[in-house]
């Protein structure tokens, strides 16, 4: 995708548009993009000063302002001390910095970048996450597609995510839009963890959804025709009750996350996982049988075409005791 | 992509023109010196072994006759003709003598040569720096040295009568029955290593982990050997023996170092190739000497092609 | 145990055999050229050379025409070994690296000259070396060299081993093709320039066939053909100082030979892993 419209490949069909001007047939050098790639390709034999220099030398700059710019660049990325270093020699973190540098420099009306991230340690990785967001949202203002499969990093720092799966765009919206109203099944597990539960389930009529027997009853009406259905619920959506009400399910494992606990549970027709505080844990050995209910939004997915159906909000809908 | 789409992205697209013209331009020289050397010259022998010629004067068109009389040397040959008759079949008579030893020999030696050399023992890189020293020197000077060898009171003479009491002390390249023998002999020992190398390679690319299965399950180094390895290496060994017949088949400077460009004593040591050298610059017969190539050519590569028809099944 | 070191004995007797048969040659004439003719045509061989001369290798440079040879070789081996990493490396740096119409057509054309033999080709080459008044000329066997296809293949095969980013990061940076291959190609492919070189120096040094037909008066004479022409023209009836001058001939390989070891075999390696 980014190699398509840097200019690297060419699209099979279709028209690559940026800033209102077709750009299919335009050369990658003069389409103004920059792009930082996944290995950084910093070129080894040159110094850095030497690497972050050379788009500008391409673009027969004259020596003074390179010089300048050079300087400026390395600045704001922290990493004047490292300019007389040959790039062989520097470590995956610095090598980035001389990437995202060697691409700022020439002031692009793009900015790709192809998981830049993706090669760092995770302390690291979380630091220049939020570095990287103020740098290039917040203070240079560049318009900047950012691949990654990471969707922390997708939510936290991008407005606008576009999900894409086996090289079709199934969503664009922002990390809100996303994240509440999922267009279909593939975004709804992609984005939060522990990743949604999807449970068989049966709508009966415009005010009852069955599941399992289990019994939801809609105050708002459904505008969907009775039949199968999809229904996801996050497992921070759902919590164990003790009166018993809600549906029976046998605990299969557990994960403890210190605050938490996901707790994997069999409903006999499917595994579903569950965020509970630490302290229900206590109470819970494998095993054991136990009852869940929802206690916030239920999605609502067809079960053809896994596209969202509908939500319902967690003060739509009751459950019988 | 369709190919009628990826013309039209060629044509209208200006970016695609300029890296066809670039590439373009960088291979240039390469192509342009490689053409003109190569397929040029190729096409151009096969014009002139139609012709009567000798560099100077207008070329003569004389249709097949110059084939005519390769293909009369080679069956007169055959039928018995006296030696100056028929230097061609001699040529080839020598060569394939000179393969046969050759070939053969040399491949299983460079099969030992490169298991040592593979082997990890003590000294095994001395070993192998000294397996593969005579195949970066020149073959003329390796024939230099052994014409010393060879000689009467020579080194050969000597140790093989220290093998064979009472062998004697025959002058190699002086008789006719000992001088393709002789060459042999040098080229083997001059040879081998190329050969060694590319085995050497094939045995690097062996996956360790296949080798210590085997040996953990029971095999020993020669059945290792026998069942592991060689079936690994078996297109190198295709390889090998394709490239060591082509080259043994055109062997050239051995000979003209060790007969002579004249072919030695009744031509006991022309080879094809030099035969065809001498027809066309100490005879100056090019038309000839073209024809010659032409035939010559295509005889090495008939067989080779059927080999690898057989054979050839792991290579490429 | 016990048979595992009997199995290590005996490689190490085979291994140790042709070492000496591989060495011997080269032994023997190292202590035959310090000899007198007359010590070195004894039977038994004797090895210590008594008296000690160094007589043969002062017969060799007393021939005016010796460093004229070593010149010519000289002068041949540095023209192709610049030319072939030029004009090789940008040929593969395309055939690698650059999408276009008709390049693996005219790659596989320049491939399947390998298939060719040299006596096929060698009297075109001569009228075409007469038509430019080259024959008898040096220049003439480095512009026949001067950028083989196995140079060009070898190229194409060590830039399809580099990672492509490098260029694509060198295109959207704004060079173009040919800048990048000065730029970056061509800094990146040390190993590569080395071991072309190497193959190109010693070939020449080792030249023969092209060499023959090619130079006619001894004093343009290449080293290994000047050596084969005192022989052959029996210049001495002693064969020791042609014994010292084969030595000689042979530093050049060996100097190459032991500094570039792991280049010129891990070459081969690639060559065969991409067949």
């Amino acid at each position: 995708m980014l190699r398509l419209i840097a200019g690297l490949e060419d699209p099979d069909e279709g028209d690559i548009v940026l800033e209102g001007i077709r750009i299919n047939d335009i050369d990658p050098k003069d389409r103004n993009i920059a792009m930082v790639f996944q290995s950084y390709a910093v070129y080894p034999h040159m110094t850095v000063y030497g690497n972050i220099e050379f788009p500008l030398r391409m673009r027969k700059i004259p020596e003074n302002e390179r010089k300048r710019k050079v300087r400026e660049v390395a600045e704001l990325l922290g990493i004047t001390h490292l300019l007389e270093k040959k790039a062989w020699q520097l470590s995956g973190g610095e090598q980035q910095r001389v990437a995202l540098a060697r691409a700022l420099v020439r002031d692009p009306k793009l900015f790709l970048l192809d998981e830049p991230l993706s090669n760092l340690d995770a302390k690291l990785r979380t630091r220049l996450r939020f570095e990287l967001r103020r740098l290039l949202h917040d203070e240079l203002k560049i318009t900047t597609l950012y691949v990654t499969h990471d969707q922390v990093e997708a939510m936290t720092m991008a407005d606008r995510i576009a999900i894409m799966n086996q090289g079709s765009l199934v969503q664009v919206d922002t990390p809100f839009e996303i994240f509440n109203r999922p267009r279909n099944i593939f975004v709804a597990t992609f984005v939060g963890t522990p990743s949604m539960n999807l449970l068989k389930a049966e709508v009966i009529n415009q005010h009852t959804i069955s599941l399992n027997g289990f019994i939801i009853n809609v105050k708002k009406k459904l505008e969907i025709r009775p039949g199968r259905i999809i229904l996801g619920i996050r497992p921070q959506h759902l919590t164990v009750t003790s009166d018993g009400t809600g549906f029976r399910c046998r605990v299969t494992g557990f994960e403890n996350l210190g605050e938490e606990v996901i707790l994997r549970l069999d409903t006999s027709r499917e595994e579903i996982q569950v965020v509970a505080p630490w302290r229900v844990l206590r109470k819970i050995i494998p095993g054991q049988e136990l009852t869940v209910r929802p206690i916030d939004k239920l999605y609502m997915f067809s079960e053809d075409s896994s596209e969202l159906l509908a939500v319902i909000e967690p003060n739509e809908y009751t459950i019988p005791l | 992509m369709s190919l009628k789409n990826k013309y039209h992205v060629f044509f209208s697209s200006k970016k695609h023109r300029r890296e066809f013209l670039e590439g373009v331009l960088l291979i240039l020289p390469a192509t342009i010196m490689n053409f003109v050397f190569g397929y040029f010259a190729f096409i151009y022998t096969f014009y002139l072994s139609f012709f009567k010629w000798n560099y100077i004067t207008q070329p003569l068109f004389i249709g097949m006759e110059n084939y005519v009389r390769a293909f009369n040397e080679l069956i007169g040959g055959l039928l018995g003709a006296r030696w100056y008759e028929a230097p061609f079949f001699i040529g080839l008579r020598n060569v394939l003598i000179y393969t046969a030893i050759v070939v053969p020999i040399q491949t299983v030696l460079a099969i030992v040569l490169a298991a040592i050399a593979s082997s990890r023992v003590r000294g095994s890189s001395i070993f192998t720096t000294s397996y593969l020293l005579p195949g970066f020197t020149s073959s003329v000077i390796i024939a230099l040295i052994f014409i010393y060898f060879f000689s009467q009171k020579g080194f050969i003479n000597y140790i093989l009568n220290l093998i064979i009491p009472g062998f004697g002390y025959p002058d190699w390249l002086y008789l006719k029955s000992l001088i393709i023998p002789a060459m042999a002999i040098v080229a083997i020992w001059g040879t081998s290593s190329n050969l060694a190398i590319l085995f050497i390679a094939a045995m690097q690319s062996i996956p360790r982990d296949v080798l210590e299965q085997a040996r953990l399950d029971g095999a020993g180094p020669v059945r290792r050997f026998i069942h592991v390895v060689f079936p690994l290496i078996k297109p190198t060994v295709v390889y090998a023996i394709i490239v060591g017949t082509i080259g043994a088949l055109q062997m050239f400077d051995l000979s003209f170092v060790m007969a002579g460009p004249q072919g030695g004593i009744e031509y006991s040591g022309m080879t094809v190739v030099l035969d065809i050298y001498r027809t066309a610059f100490l005879l100056l017969d090019p038309g000839y000497a073209s024809a010659k190539a032409i035939v010559f050519l295509t005889l090495m590569y008939i067989p080779t092609v059927l080999f690898l028809r057989k054979y050839g099944g792991g290579f490429r | 145990m016990k048979k595992r070191f009997y199995y290590e004995l005996i490689t190490i007797l085979i291994g140790a055999f042709f070492f000496i048969v591989y060495t011997m040659p080269f032994i023997r004439s190292l202590v035959v050229s310090f000899m007198t003719w007359e010590q070195a045509s004894q039977i038994p061989p004797t090895w210590i050379p008594n008296p000690f001369i160094l007589e043969n290798y002062m017969r060799l440079f007393r021939i005016e025409l010796f460093p004229k040879w070593v010149i010519n070789t000289l002068v041949y081996g540095s023209i192709v070994s610049i030319s072939n990493v030029l004009l090789g490396l940008m040929a593969g740096y395309s055939f690698a690296l650059l999408r276009y119409l008709g390049r693996d057509l005219i790659f596989n054309a320049l491939l399947a000259l390998i298939m060719l033999p040299m006596f096929v080709t060698m009297v075109p080459l001569y009228v075409i070396l007469a038509q430019l008044r080259l024959i008898d000329n040096i220049f003439a066997l480095p512009l026949l060299g001067l950028v083989g296809v196995n140079t060009v293949f070898m190229a194409k095969q060590y830039f399809l081993s580099l990672p492509r980013e490098f260029f694509e990061a060198a295109k959207l940076d704004g060079a173009s093709y040919i800048r990048a291959f000065f730029e970056i190609a061509l800094p990146m492919a040390k190993p590569l320039i080395i071991t072309i070189t190497v193959y190109q120096f010693l070939g020449a040094w080792n030249a023969f066939f092209l060499p023959i037909i090619v130079l006619k008066s001894p004093e343009n004479f290449v080293y290994t053909q000047g050596l084969n022409y005192a022989f052959s023209r029996a210049w001495y009836v002693e064969y020791t100082p042609i014994i010292a001058g084969t030595l000689i001939g042979s530093i050049p390989t060996l100097l190459f030979f032991i500094i570039f070891r792991r280049f010129l075999i891990g070459s081969i390696v690639i060559r065969t892993y991409r067949r």
